[in-house]
C-alpha cells in the first residue's frame, strides 16, 4: 500500500453507541409531532406558532435538487424528530446531576465538560441527541453578562430576544431544510453578547447524535450587541451506523454596529464506511447578518465528516463596511459528497468579503465549491477576493467549481481565482529524499495546503483540525 | 412564440420544402424534440442569467425569399473585409446570395459554398457529418435550427488541403416588421492535416424586430486546424442566439475569436469536445454592450481524452444599463489524465447601472490534471486614471486610452487586419462618442 492510502485509510474514531434510555417522540411529522416537542420544552405560545407556520410553510415546499450530490431519497415520514436522554426531572440542574453515561461519552470524544479537567477558557455547551445536556462556565460569563445556554433555556428566561432576533436571518421561509428545522428543531445554543462586551471565554457546542433513526435539528442563534467580540466553536460526532441519519440544523449570527462573531466548526459526522454505507446527511444552513456598521462575521469550517455535506455558510453585509469572511477546508474520502461554499452579499456601502476554500478529494470523493458573491447597486466600494483551490488525490475523485459572480455596481471589485491539482510525484520526492516517510510527506504538504485556513481555528481546533485531517486522508491517496 | 406557434409555422415551412427524405426526417424529429423542450427558462442554469420574455412574447415569421436590393449589397460591400474580397459567401435572410459571393479557387474536392446546394448534389457526404456535432438532444434552439434552417455555408476540405484565403460568411437578415426569424446552419468540416481561417459577420438591415437562431458545426479530423473568427454585430432591435459546436480530432487545433456588439438580447455559445489525444482549443471572447443591452456568452470544453489542452479568455466592457453574462464551463472526464485547462474572464464596468454575472465553473474528474480559473469584475483603476490625468490627459481621453487597453489584450490576438481594425472602431464609437452614435448599424 502506497503510503498516502495507507494514510487516508484508519477508521473512524468515535462511531461507539451511548447507551442511555432516551425519550422519543413517535415516528413521523405531523402537527401533532411538533405541539408534542413545544410542549416537551414548555415553550410559549408564540413559539408554538412560529413551528406551526414553518411546518405549514415546508408542506409545500419541495426538496432541492441543485446540489451537486446523490442519494436516495429521505423519507421524512420515517424519521424520529424528537429523542432526548431520560432526564429525573426537569432537566439537569448542574454537572452532576447529568447522567454519567453522557458524561462518559463526552470525556470519550476529548470534550471536557467537568470544569477544573477543561483547558482553560472554554465555555462548552453540549448537546446529545436533540437536547442540550450540560453547558460549563455560566457563572462567570454571566459576571460579563454575557448570556450562553441551551436554545430551551433561551426561550424560558429570555423570550425577548429570542422572539426579537428568531428568524431574522434565516426565515422560517428559507428553505426546504431551513423550514423543517424551524418547525421540528429541538435545542441549541444561544449566545447574547451585550453592548461593548468581549466575551471573556471562547463559547463552546459539542454535538453528538446517539440514538438510532432520529433527526438532529439543533438551532442556534448569536447575537453580538453593538461593539462585542465573541469567538464561538462548534464540534460534532455521531455513532457508526449502517442507515442514513439527516441533520439539518440552521445557524443565525446578528453582529450590530462595531461587533465581531468568529465561528468555526470542525465536522466530523460519521462519514459512512469505505462503501459509503451509512453516515450523515448534513444539510445545514447557515448565515450571518452584519446588521450594523463596522460589524464582522468571520466563518471558520473543517469539514471532514458526514456522508454528505450541503452547506453554505453565508454572510449578509447590511452595514456600512462592514466584513464577511469563508475560511473553509473541505475533505471528502471513500464515497462522501460534499456540496459547501458561501454567498457573501454586498448591501452597504465599503462592504469587503474574503473566501479562501481548501477541497480535498480523494478515494471516490466528490467535492465542490458552490460560492456567490453579489453586489447590490447600492454598495459602492465593495470589494471581494476568492480563491477556491482543489486538491485531488486517486483517479476516482472529483472536484468541482461553480462561482456565482453578480456585480450590480460599477465600483466594486470581484475577483475569483480557482486552481485544481493533484500532489506532485516530485514535491513527494522531495519531502522524501529528505527523509520524511510517504505518509509524513503527504500529510505534510495537505496541511500546507490548508494552512490559511487552520490559522483562522482557535489554537486548541487547529491542533485537532490538523489530526483529524490525518485521520480522515489515511489510505485514499496513491 | 410558443412551441406550438413554431410547429404550425413549421408544418407550413415543410410543405413548401421538396428535401431528401432523410433530410426531412431529421427536422421532424428536431421539431418534436423542440416541442418537448419548448423555449428554455431561467430555471435551467445555462439560461438562468437571460430571460427569454421579449423573444416568446414576440409571434416571428419566416423570412420570405429575398433579392439582392441595392442597400443590402452595399451592406454587404461594407462588411467584407478585404483579405476576403475573392473569398466569401453572402446569404440574405438565410438563403444563398449567388450575386453577392465570389467563391474562392479551391483545390480538387474541396468545397466552399452553400449547403442546401451541396446537400441535392451529395447528400450523403454532407448528412454524414451534419446534426452530429451540434446535439439538438439537450438544446432546443439547436433544435429549432435543425427544424428550420434553408441555407448555410457549406466548407469542405480534404485531408491536406489548405485554404490560402480567408473566407467570409456573412449573414444579413432584414430585419422588417411585424418581425422575421432567420436560421442560418453552417457546416465546416476539415479532415486530416487541412487547414482553414473563417469568419462569421451576422448583420442586419432595417430596424426591425427580429431573431437570429445561428447554428454552426465544426469538424476538426486529425491534425487539422481552423481559425475561426465569429462576429456579431446586428442591430440594437434585434434578437441573436448563435451556437458554435466544434468536435476535434487527434492533434487538431482550433482557435475561435467570438465577438459580440450587437443585438438587444443575444447569447453566443462555442461548445468544443476535445474528442481525441493532443487537441488543443484556444477560445478568445469580446463583449461590448451599451445602453439597454444584454449579451449572454455561453463556453463550454469537454476533455474527453488525454493530454488535451484549453485556453479562454473573454472580455467585456459594459456602459450604459447593458448587463452581460459569462458561463464558462470545463469539464475534464475521468479518462483525460494530463489535461491543462485555464480559463479567464474579466468584465470592466463603465457606468453605474451596468451589471454582469459570472460563473465560471469546472468539473473535475481525473486527478492528474492541471486547471485554473479566474474572473474579475471592477471598474478602471482610480491610480491609473490619476497617472495619466496628471500628466495633462483629459478625462475622457484617460478613460478610453485605459477601456481601449483592457480590450486589447484580446483584440491583439486577432490576426486579420480588417477585422481587428473594424473591432477597434466598433470599441471606439461604442463607447467614446458619448454612446449616442449610430450603434450596431455597420459603416466602416
Amino acid at each position: 500500500m502506497k503510503p498516502v492510502e495507507r494514510l487516508v485509510n484508519q477508521e473512524y474514531q468515535y462511531g461507539f453507541v451511548t447507551n442511555v434510555e432516551a425519550e422519543t417522540a413517535p415516528r413521523g411529522l405531523s402537527e401533532d409531532i411538533i405541539r408534542f416537542i413545544s410542549d416537551k420544552k414548555h415553550e410559549p405560545s408564540f413559539m408554538l406558532e412560529w413551528r406551526l407556520r414553518a411546518y405549514r410553510q415546508w408542506l409545500k415546499m419541495s426538496e432541492p435538487a441543485w446540489p451537486n450530490v446523490l442519494y436516495p431519497k429521505i423519507d421524512y415520514k420515517d424519521i424520529i424528530y424528537y429523542s432526548a436522554p431520560k432526564k429525573r426531572s426537569d432537566g439537569p440542574k448542574s454537572l452532576e446531576e447529568v447522567d454519567q453515561e453522557i458524561l462518559a461519552t463526552y470525556e470519550k470524544l476529548g470534550i471536557p465538560l467537568e470544569e477544573q479537567k477543561r483547558l482553560a477558557g472554554v465555555a462548552v455547551d453540549a448537546v446529545f441527541d436533540s437536547v442540550s445536556v450540560a453547558t460549563t462556565f455560566k457563572e462567570t460569563l454571566a459576571k460579563a453578562g454575557v448570556i450562553f445556554c441551551s436554545f430551551s433555556e433561551a426561550v424560558e428566561k429570555h423570550p425577548d430576544l429570542v422572539k426579537k432576533y428568531l428568524g431574522t436571518v434565516v426565515p422560517h421561509t428559507d428553505n426546504f431544510y431551513a423550514s423543517l428545522n424551524s418547525a421540528v428543531f429541538s435545542d441549541g445554543s444561544f449566545v447574547y453578547v451585550p453592548n461593548g462586551v468581549r466575551c471573556p471565554m471562547e463559547l463552546s457546542t459539542y454535538f453528538r447524535i446517539n440514538a438510532a433513526d432520529t433527526g438532529q435539528f439543533e438551532r442556534t442563534l448569536i447575537i453580538a450587541d453593538e461593539g462585542a467580540y465573541v469567538s464561538y466553536l462548534e464540534g460534532c460526532t455521531a455513532p457508526l451506523r449502517d442507515k442514513n441519519q439527516l441533520h439539518a440544523a440552521v445557524v443565525e449570527l446578528v453582529a450590530l454596529e462595531g461587533a465581531e462573531i468568529k465561528y468555526s466548526t470542525v465536522q466530523n459526522w460519521y462519514p459512512g464506511d469505505k462503501e459509503g454505507k451509512g453516515g450523515i446527511y448534513n444539510f445545514v444552513t447557515k448565515r450571518g447578518k452584519c446588521a450594523g456598521a463596522s460589524s464582522k462575521i468571520s466563518w471558520t469550517q473543517v469539514e471532514t465528516g458526514s456522508a454528505i455535506t450541503w452547506k453554505y455558510p453565508s454572510v449578509i453585509l447590511q452595514g456600512d463596511n462592514s466584513v464577511g469572511e469563508f475560511y473553509s477546508a473541505a475533505l471528502t474520502n471513500n464515497y462522501q459528497q460534499a456540496d459547501t461554499g458561501t454567498k457573501m452579499i454586498h448591501i452597504g456601502k465599503n462592504t469587503r468579503s474574503t473566501i479562501i476554500s481548501k477541497g480535498i478529494a480523494a478515494g471516490h470523493g466528490r467535492n465542490t465549491y458552490r460560492g456567490l458573491v453579489k453586489v447590490m447597486p447600492g454598495a459602492t466600494g465593495a470589494r471581494n477576493y476568492t480563491q477556491c483551490d482543489s486538491l485531488l488525490m486517486g483517479s476516482r475523485a472529483s472536484a468541482n467549481t461553480f462561482p456565482y459572480i453578480e456585480v450590480k455596481n460599477r465600483t466594486a471589485q470581484v475577483e475569483h481565482e480557482a486552481t485544481t491539482s493533484k500532489i506532485g510525484e516530485d514535491q513527494l520526492f522531495y519531502c522524501m529524499a529528505r527523509g520524511l516517510s510517504g505518509e509524513d510527506a503527504v500529510s505534510m504538504i495537505v496541511n500546507g495546503f490548508c494552512k490559511e485556513v487552520f490559522g483562522h481555528l482557535p489554537m486548541e481546533f487547529a491542533v485537532e483540525a490538523t489530526k483529524l485531517l490525518n485521520v480522515s486522508l489515511e489510505g485514499s491517496v496513491g | 412564440m410558443t412551441p406550438e406557434s413554431c410547429v404550425a409555422l413549421f408544418e407550413r415551412f415543410a410543405g413548401a420544402r421538396k428535401e431528401p427524405e432523410g433530410l426531412m426526417t431529421l427536422r421532424r424529429e428536431a421539431i418534436a424534440r423542440f416541442s418537448e423542450l419548448g423555449f428554455p427558462t431561467q430555471k435551467l442554469e445555462d439560461w438562468k442569467y437571460t430571460g427569454l420574455k421579449p423573444v416568446v412574447e414576440h409571434a416571428f415569421e419566416l423570412a420570405p425569399e429575398s433579392q439582392a436590393l441595392p442597400a443590402v449589397r452595399q451592406l454587404a460591400e461594407r462588411v467584407i473585409f478585404k483579405e476576403a474580397l475573392k473569398s466569401h459567401v453572402v446569404f440574405i435572410d438565410g438563403v444563398y446570395s449567388k450575386e453577392l459571393s465570389t467563391l474562392p479557387r479551391v483545390g480538387p474536392g474541396a468545397g466552399v459554398g452553400s449547403l442546401w446546394n451541396a446537400l441535392r448534389i451529395e447528400p450523403e457526404r454532407v448528412l454524414k457529418h451534419l446534426g452530429r456535432y451540434g446535439l439538438c438532444g439537450a438544446d432546443a434552439f439547436t433544435a429549432l435550427n435543425t427544424a428550420f434552417y434553408r441555407d448555410g455555408a457549406f466548407i469542405y476540405l480534404p485531408a491536406g488541403t489548405s485554404l490560402e484565403e480567408l473566407v467570409q460568411i456573412v449573414y444579413i437578415s432584414l430585419a422588417s416588421s411585424p418581425g422575421t426569424m432567420t436560421q442560418p446552419r453552417t457546416l465546416v468540416v476539415a479532415e486530416d492535416e487541412s487547414r482553414a481561417r473563417l469568419v462569421e459577420t451576422y448583420v442586419t438591415l432595417g430596424d426591425g424586430p427580429s431573431l437570429t437562431n445561428a447554428v454552426t458545426e465544426i469538424y476538426l479530423g486529425p491534425g487539422a486546424g481552423v481559425v475561426h473568427y465569429r462576429v456579431q454585430e446586428e442591430s440594437l432591435t434585434g434578437y441573436h442566439i448563435g451556437s458554435t459546436h466544434v468536435w476535434q480530432g487527434a492533434d487538431s487545433t482550433f482557435s475561435s475569436f467570438s465577438v459580440a456588439t450587437g443585438a438587444l438580447l443575444a447569447k453566443t455559445s462555442t461548445r468544443v469536445i476535445l474528442g481525441e489525444e493532443h487537441s488543443g482549443a484556444r477560445l478568445m471572447g469580446l463583449y461590448l454592450a451599451h445602453g439597454g443591452q444584454h449579451l449572454d456568452n455561453q463556453t463550454f470544453i469537454s476533455h474527453a481524452k488525454p493530454h488535451t489542452t484549453s485556453r479562454q479568455l473573454y472580455k467585456g466592457i459594459l456602459d450604459g444599463n447593458s448587463t452581460a453574462v459569462f458561463n464558462g464551463k470545463i469539464i475534464v472526464e475521468r479518462e483525460a489524465q494530463k489535461t491543462d485547462a485555464l480559463q479567464k474572464n474579466k468584465t470592466l464596468l463603465l457606468s453605474d447601472r451596468a451589471s454582469c454575472d459570472t460563473r465560471p465553473q469546472l468539473e473535475i474528474f481525473a486527478d492528474d490534471v492541471k486547471c485554473a480559473h479566474g474572473a474579475a469584475v471592477g471598474e478602471l483603476d482610480a491610480q491609473a486614471l490619476f497617472y495619466l490625468k496628471s500628466r495633462g490627459m483629459g478625462d475622457d481621453s484617460a478613460r478610453g486610452l485605459l477601456t481601449e487597453g483592457f480590450a486589447h489584450e484580446v483584440i491583439d490576438d486577432i490576426l486579420i487586419e480588417g477585422l481587428k481594425a473594424r473591432v477597434s472602431s466598433m470599441l471606439r464609437q461604442k463607447f467614446f462618442n458619448g454612446g449616442r452614435a449610430r450603434h450596431g448599424e455597420v459603416d466602416g
